[in-house]
């Protein structure tokens, strides 16, 4: 549910680069499509030389444990969503392209907790043209 | 998909995914990756709201969102389970309250059911207001512009003196819930008398809708 008119713009400028609106917002319910967001998560075509958990196929090394990073649990009879996150990737170069090792859970997301993000105006049209 | 889609009370489907574990410490552990309005739809049906986890009107928002955030589960990297995300609930590390929670006022409820709410008109004769009539609650003596979902009513001509007695004769028989968004800042200036119109709430009786 989206609780506020996504019509508070970023004061600071009202150019296209920068500017942003506040979403607030509040889960009712947690559906069952969890996607298919892993850790760890190299692209198959990348430089074999910074390719640490699969190989130039796309299949994971033997030793290499895929995990999925959220799992759908029932507490008190409600659905709610359990979290990994994942460790940087340990080559520099793919900090911020790929996924190191996932951890364990980090939190929990249930319905009713009030929660707040960014939309950049680059990528909102994008978000909300394609969604 | 645009922005006139997204108003108070608006169904979406929100697609999250988590960030990285350096972004999770820091608070900031969910990033919106789509949004999907579903037409036709509002939160006020029954069935698409889970009423074991909203906030009540009882005891003040601060006070239910520091317990939220200290809850403690299956977590294992941090010392509470919503760690991961308490920047997205409450921006800053003060009391201040920033979060915009939804708050659920079952009128059936032992503690909410005795009552003198009163459904006005708005000078402007657009809007309905409630006046919140209720001793031990936040909300005592506040008043809230009602949204009116689009499709509450089959009718187009529906006129708002009409729903006016309609909603006044529900709320009278506690036949109707009350679901607020909880906007700190408009609760204040409207203490202050600055503003008349404060909060949104909308109301979902608790039997079929009227053709």
């Amino acid at each position: 549910m989206v609780t506020n008119d996504v019509s508070r713009m970023s004061k600071i400028s009202r150019d296209k680069e920068s500017a942003y609106t506040i979403i607030n917002y509040v889960p009712h319910k947690i559906m069952d499509n969890i996607g298919f967001h892993k850790a760890p998560y190299e692209k198959a075509e990348g430089n074999a030389k910074q390719m640490i958990y699969f190989d130039k196929k796309g299949k994971l090394v033997p030793g290499t444990l895929s995990s999925a990073l959220t799992n759908a649990v029932m507490v008190n009879g409600t659905k709610c969503l359990d979290w990994k996150t994942w460790n940087p990737h340990p080559c520099p170069m793919m900090k911020n392209k790929w996924r190191g090792t996932p951890t364990y859970v980090v939190g929990t997301l249930c319905p009713g907790v009030p929660l707040s993000n960014f939309l950049f105006d680059e990528q909102k049209d994008n978000i909300m043209s394609t969604a | 998909m645009t922005e006139e889609m997204l108003k108070p009370f608006s169904l979406a489907l929100i697609g999250v995914v988590v960030r990285s574990n350096e972004q999770c410490g820091r608070g900031y552990g969910i990033s919106i990756k789509s949004i999907k309005h579903v037409k036709d739809m509002h939160c006020g049906m029954s069935g698409v709201y889970d009423k074991k986890w909203v906030y009540s009107e009882k005891v003040d928002i601060n006070t239910q969102t520091l317990d939220l955030l200290s809850k403690a589960t299956r977590c294992k990297m941090y010392e509470n389970h919503l760690s991961f995300v308490a920047k997205l609930i409450r921006g800053s590390a003060d009391d201040k309250v920033s979060e915009r929670p939804v708050v659920y006022v079952d009128l059936k409820a032992d503690a909410s059911k005795n009552h003198s709410h009163k459904i006005h008109m708005h000078p402007s004769n657009q809007t309905l207001e409630l006046e919140f009539v209720c001793d031990g609650s936040i909300y005592n003596g506040k008043r809230f512009r009602i949204t009116i979902p689009p499709t509450s009513f089959t009718l187009e001509e529906t006129g708002l003196s009409w729903t006016q007695s309609y909603y006044q004769w529900c709320v009278d028989l506690n036949m109707a819930d009350i679901v607020i968004i909880h906007d700190e800042f408009q609760v204040q200036k409207f203490s202050e008398g600055v503003s008349t119109a404060a909060l949104f709430p909308t109301k979902s009786p608790s039997f079929p809708r009227t053709t």
